[in-house]
């Protein structure tokens, strides 16, 4: 795979072809270790002393894009600066220990040309499993190669000191990938949340999130349509009349949803699971040509209501793989991603807690959630020192009677964060219907993991097959497969403060590195666009550079739109606010917009137009 | 340079459109050598055309706008190339007066949008606000407001907008040329009817069904009028295809329907054409009184006839009586009762009187008010009373006189003397003696315009206070109107002024002795 050859397929300028093809060898040093080291514009690109250490590193900069593909798909990394390339092989072997189950490719960019003929003619990274290819480009805005490399990484590596060196290039390169899969104007995003639920505040943290990221983000909260939902049950016993009377309200949600996603002129309709968009509401949608996304935050077994709606949604996330993915495909879903879930810095968080909260809240071990049978038998059977039960949906006769703290009830978020703060060791089971402890075949991650970690709280969870891929299991989590490993765990951890903190300490900065809303909201709006979900700005007819197109010739009208950036989408009342924040008589320009803008509310009045 | 234009901007409906067809011969007369365009919606295009002192027609493409502002898909590029094409329009650059006939935002806006020599009409200026020049144009505002006191026929006020009078003319307003004839000839002998036969035209569609008599009745007439020699051509847009099926079946084909097979110049070629025209108040009824074809009108719902009665001589209208007047356009009607209070006899026997070229005798119908139009001596239409349930309007004629001259200074102070010393010239006095109050406060501080709330007339006779009421309406609204840029406000504020001495010297000239010379109002002249 490793030719020179390689090098020259990827420099298209006929220039820099030449160039790389008549680079004269750059003269060699030795380090004191006796392998080859290089100076560039006096500046050393690799140890003198000991650049074989280099085969052995880490790299704590890996930068996933939050998650990788399946594992059906090849994983593209790319390294920046490589040098003579000793991090090759030091990347290779860490991405091979760090998922086993993916094929790699790694794309190494080198700015400089002659710095690349030197590490092919080296080679010093030999042998390696992985695929290896170098692009050198000629003009990184107008390589295609190098575009194509950029816009497929899900990790990116920056080799320093080489990157540093040449770090205007290689942000340059970097931006390029941000414009190519990031909208670049702000969007309008509707999130409705579900009636009840678990998954109601992850619809604030999605909205929490895609504001931070730029947006303009309407949350749609419906949780006051909770006790209507429930009416019926006390209405009526007949499961008839119940299931009639719910499809109605759950149309009715459905329509306001959309109602609203209209009246804001919505570009996304961004919907966590639970939310009441059942297929008619989705079709809508889809005529009013806004665009919809599921993030399914639930066990697909569990929850099985998905097959009715998925493939009416332009789009699918899910916090599971592997069969999920496929039977979504096979309900015709076209773009279903793996989305796994995630913290809230600004709501998980460490706290310093008063006396008084430390007493209540605080325990040597705890469990927060809801009694599922799995959790009843599991902490039945295990006897846990100083052991506080939080949460609703216990049984009164089961282990709850014994460490329950809580009366029952639903414990608030608020709660749940002075819960973990206040707890030496967190007992994180993840919830199952069909097994009497850990699930063996459990998968997808729960948001409570990320939760603990994100407040600096330490937990012991149990063995999910996800979870290795989103944490270091022996550096930031530590789990355990059954009633033995996890007292086992509780007893070493609550002799060893120091370790606990240590890998707490290091979970919540992967969670503050990896594992937040807005690196998820960013990597699906990201893949939305990607697509062909939203449509890309430059494409946006209501993109102010657009609207200068239209106006080319009108100097007046230009001015008055050189009020916006370039990149600004806008509508009509944005324009009408502009205007009215204005003084003085209008501009003709201005008039026209005004006469739009009442012509427009005249046509919804009469129902001319939506 | 492109010729030079005056534009006239009308988006509201066919039937104002044809009742500003004075105005527009105004504007015409005034400047015979420049071209005078009509801006128009796609949908009244048609009968903009017809108006003859209209040279060209300019289409606001309203309907491809609202497509572009489709939300949430919006197209604001096409939206502005759309509107820059027609703001770009040649017919646009060089315009001497520019008078908007709507009162809506979307023209003000569109007019604030135009460079013109001279504005009328509602405009807009400052952010979000409209102005409005044109004391005409104000009364017209204020009449839309509150139209209840309002004694002028619409026609009259469009006209006196463009400094108007509307002298009738010797040739039809409206245009037909011979192949239109010869198209209307055609259609006629399609149905049976020959070249030379008399026929009565049905105009049954409305805007809104409850202004629309109902079609059993317009069926009886028809059956009525077929026995006494009378075909009768039932006339109407496709969407009125079913009314007309329905009259027709119902005359047992007394009738025959044309409704949908004639567009607006075979239309006007059937009216100009017709004995007499029978229909509600809509845009078709003031096309055959503009072509001098006899009408009679049937006002149901919020037509009424003081406002919109065809405008000429010789027209009937007949007008169900409610003691809460016509309904309100703004308050839709619940049971639309009055449909039902004209009777088919009275109208065959008014159809039958007109026919006949003979005056219609009066009406005995409590139910029922009938009018007859006539031009008085100052030009302005009137509607006499017909009728035995209702008694002379010596207040419309009042009215008239005293807006005439508070805004025109046409006519003298208190011209109908006959009323001196009435108990209702004492209350005009009285209420002279209180804008006189009033003027004495704005002469010390003119701010006090902007910012006073006319009281509510004290208690007065119903002409009185029909008089005082339509005053303060006009004030308010010149007050919510008035311009921000410090030049345009003094004019506006001595204009105000001389409009109120006016009125003031109109009133208080009702108790002047006969034969003497009138009181003049020093205030601020």
């Amino acid at each position: 795979m490793l030719d020179a050859q390689i090098i020259l397929q990827y420099v298209t300028d006929v220039g820099s072809r030449r160039a790389v093809e008549a680079a004269a060898d750059l003269p060699t040093a030795y380090a004191r270790d006796g392998l080859p080291t290089l100076t560039w514009k006096g500046a050393r690109l690799h140890s003198a002393v000991n650049p074989r250490s280099e085969f052995v590193r880490t790299f704590p900069e890996l930068e996933a894009c939050s998650v990788l593909p399946p594992t059906s798909e090849t994983v593209h990394v790319l390294l920046l600066a490589p040098g003579l390339g000793y991090a090759i092989k030091a990347l290779d072997r860490e991405l091979r220990l760090n998922f086993p189950a993916h094929q790699f490719v790694i794309t190494c960019v080198e700015a400089d040309a002659e710095i690349a003929r030197k590490a092919l003619q080296l080679r010093l990274w030999e042998p390696v499993q992985t695929p290896v290819r170098f692009v050198v480009p000629s003009d990184g805005e107008q390589c295609p190669e190098l575009t194509v490399a950029v816009s497929r990484a899900a990790i990116v590596v920056r080799s320093t000191p080489g990157y540093r060196l040449q770090s205007p290039f290689y942000e340059a390169t970097l931006r390029t990938r941000c414009t190519r899969t990031q909208p670049s104007a702000p969007l309008r995003i509707l999130v409705p949340t579900p009636v009840y639920g678990g998954s109601v505040p992850i619809a604030g943290y999605c909205a929490s999130a895609l504001r931070e990221l730029g947006h303009e983000v309407e949350l749609f909260d419906l949780t006051a349509y909770a006790e209507m939902l429930n009416a019926p049950q006390k209405i009526t016993a007949d499961s008839k009349h119940r299931t009639a009377l719910q499809t109605l309200l759950s149309t009715y949600l459905g329509e306001l949803i959309v109602a609203r996603a209209a009246e804001i002129q919505a570009d996304l309709v961004w919907a966590v699971a639970q939310t009441p968009l059942m297929p008619m509401a989705l079709l809508e949608l889809r005529e009013l040509k806004i665009a919809t996304a599921l993030w399914f935050v639930e066990d697909y077994q569990t929850l099985t209501y998905w097959r009715q709606v998925a493939s009416e949604y332009d789009a699918v996330f899910t916090i599971q793989r592997g069969p999920f993915l496929e039977e979504l495909k096979q309900c015709g879903v076209t773009h279903a991603h793996y989305l796994p879930l995630a913290a809230d810095p600004r709501v998980h968080k460490p706290l310093t807690l008063t006396q008084q909260d430390q007493q209540r809240y605080g325990s040597a071990t705890s469990f927060v959630g809801a009694g599922y049978p799995n959790r009843q038998h599991l902490f039945e059977r295990v006897a846990l020192p100083d052991f506080a039960l939080w949460g609703n949906d216990w049984p009164a006769q089961s282990v709850y009677s014994r460490y329950g703290r809580s009366d029952g009830k639903r414990v608030s978020t608020e709660e749940c964060v002075r819960i973990y703060n206040a707890t030496t060791i967190n007992v994180n089971l993840h919830s199952s219907n069909r097994h009497d402890g850990v699930n063996p075949h459990g998968d997808f991650v729960n948001p409570r993991t990320f939760e603990i970690a994100a407040c600096g709280a330490f937990q012991v969870v149990d063995h999910r097959s996800e979870l290795a891929e989103l944490f270091d299991l022996e550096q930031e989590m530590v789990t355990f497969s059954d009633d033995g490993e996890l007292t086992a765990a509780i007893e070493h951890y609550l002799n060893n403060p120091e370790r606990r903190a240590q890998v707490a300490a290091r979970a919540r900065a992967r969670v503050l590195k990896d594992h937040t809303y807005v690196t998820r909201m960013k990597s699906a709006l990201a893949q939305l666009t990607e697509v062909g979900v939203l449509v890309p700005a430059r494409d946006n007819p209501n993109r102010i550079a657009r609207l200068k197109e239209a106006a080319a010739g009108d100097e007046e009208l230009l001015q008055f739109l050189s009020q916006f950036a370039d990149n600004d989408t806008v509508t009509l009342d944005d324009i009408a606010t502009k205007i009215l924040e204005g003084s003085g008589d209008l501009s003709p320009p201005e008039a026209l917009f005004m006469m739009m803008r009442e012509f427009r509310d005249w046509g919804r009045v009469r129902g001319v137009i939506q | 340079m492109r010729r030079r234009t005056n534009v006239v901007v009308n988006f509201t409906r066919a039937g104002d459109l044809i009742q500003s067809r004075y105005m527009l011969r105004a504007i015409k007369e005034r400047y015979p050598d420049e071209e005078l365009v009509l801006v128009t919606l796609p949908a009244f295009a048609p009968t903009a055309q017809c108006i003859r002192a209209v040279d060209s027609v300019l289409i606001a493409d309203a309907d491809a706008w609202l497509s572009a502002l489709h939300a949430p898909r919006a197209d604001l590029s096409q939206a502005i190339k759309l509107i820059r094409e027609f703001a770009n329009e040649q017919r646009l650059s060089n315009i001497r007066t520019l008078h908007n006939m709507s009162h809506t935002p979307q023209s003000a806006y569109l007019c604030g949008a135009l460079a013109a020599q001279s504005r009328y009409g509602l405009v807009t200026t400052d952010r979000g606000r409209f102005s409005c020049r044109g004391r005409w144009y104000h009364y017209l505002l204020s009449v839309i407001r509150e139209r209840k006191h309002n004694a002028f026929n619409l026609v009259d006020v469009f006209t006196r907008c463009a400094d108007g009078y509307a002298a009738l003319a010797s040739e039809s307003e409206l245009k037909i040329d011979d192949a239109t004839h010869r198209q209307a000839e055609t259609l006629l002998t399609r149905h049976g009817l020959s070249a030379h036969e008399r026929f009565v035209v049905f105009i049954p569609g409305a805007s809104a069904s409850n202004r629309q008599w109902p079609t059993e009745h317009f069926a009886d007439v028809a059956s009525q009028l077929k026995a006494c020699g009378y075909r009768t051509i039932i006339t109407g847009g496709q969407g009125e295809a079913s009314l007309g099926e329905s009259i027709a079946r119902q005359s047992r084909e007394a009738a025959a329907s044309l409704c949908g097979s004639t567009d607006i110049n075979v239309l006007v070629a059937l009216l100009k054409r017709a004995n007499l025209v029978i229909g509600n108040d809509t845009g078709p009824l003031h096309m055959a009184a503009a072509l001098g074809t006899p009408t009679l009108g049937l006002y149901i719902g919020p037509a009424a006839a003081k406002d919109t009665a065809p405008y000429g001589e010789g027209h009937v209208i007949l007008q169900p009586i409610r003691a809460s007047g016509p309904c309100d356009y703004r308050t839709p009607c619940v049971t639309c009762d009055c449909r039902y209070q004209i009777p088919p006899a009275l109208v065959i026997k008014c159809a039958r009187a007109l026919l006949a070229g003979q005056q219609c005798a009066p009406c005995v119908d409590k139910a029922v008010a009938m009018f007859e139009t006539q031009i008085n001596t100052s030009g302005d239409l009137e509607i006499r009373n017909v009728s035995q349930a209702m008694a002379g309007d010596d207040a419309a004629t009042h009215y008239r006189s005293f807006w005439n001259y508070a805004l025109d200074a046409v006519g003298d102070a208190f011209a109908p003397r006959s009323a001196a010393r009435t108990q209702t010239s004492v209350y005009y006095a009285q209420l002279g003696r209180r804008l006189v109050e009033v003027l004495e406060q704005v002469k010390r501080n003119p701010l006090l315009l902007s910012s006073y709330h006319f009281d509510n007339p004290p208690a007065l006779d119903a002409a009185t206070a029909s008089l005082a009421c339509s005053f303060v309406n006009f004030l308010k609204v010149r007050m919510e109107l008035i311009p921000h840029r410090s030049e345009a406000y003094l004019n506006y504020i001595d204009e105000t002024i001389e409009i109120m001495v006016r009125a003031a010297e109109w009133l208080l000239e009702c108790e002047a002795p006969a034969n003497q010379s009138s009181r003049r109002v020093s205030v601020m002249r």
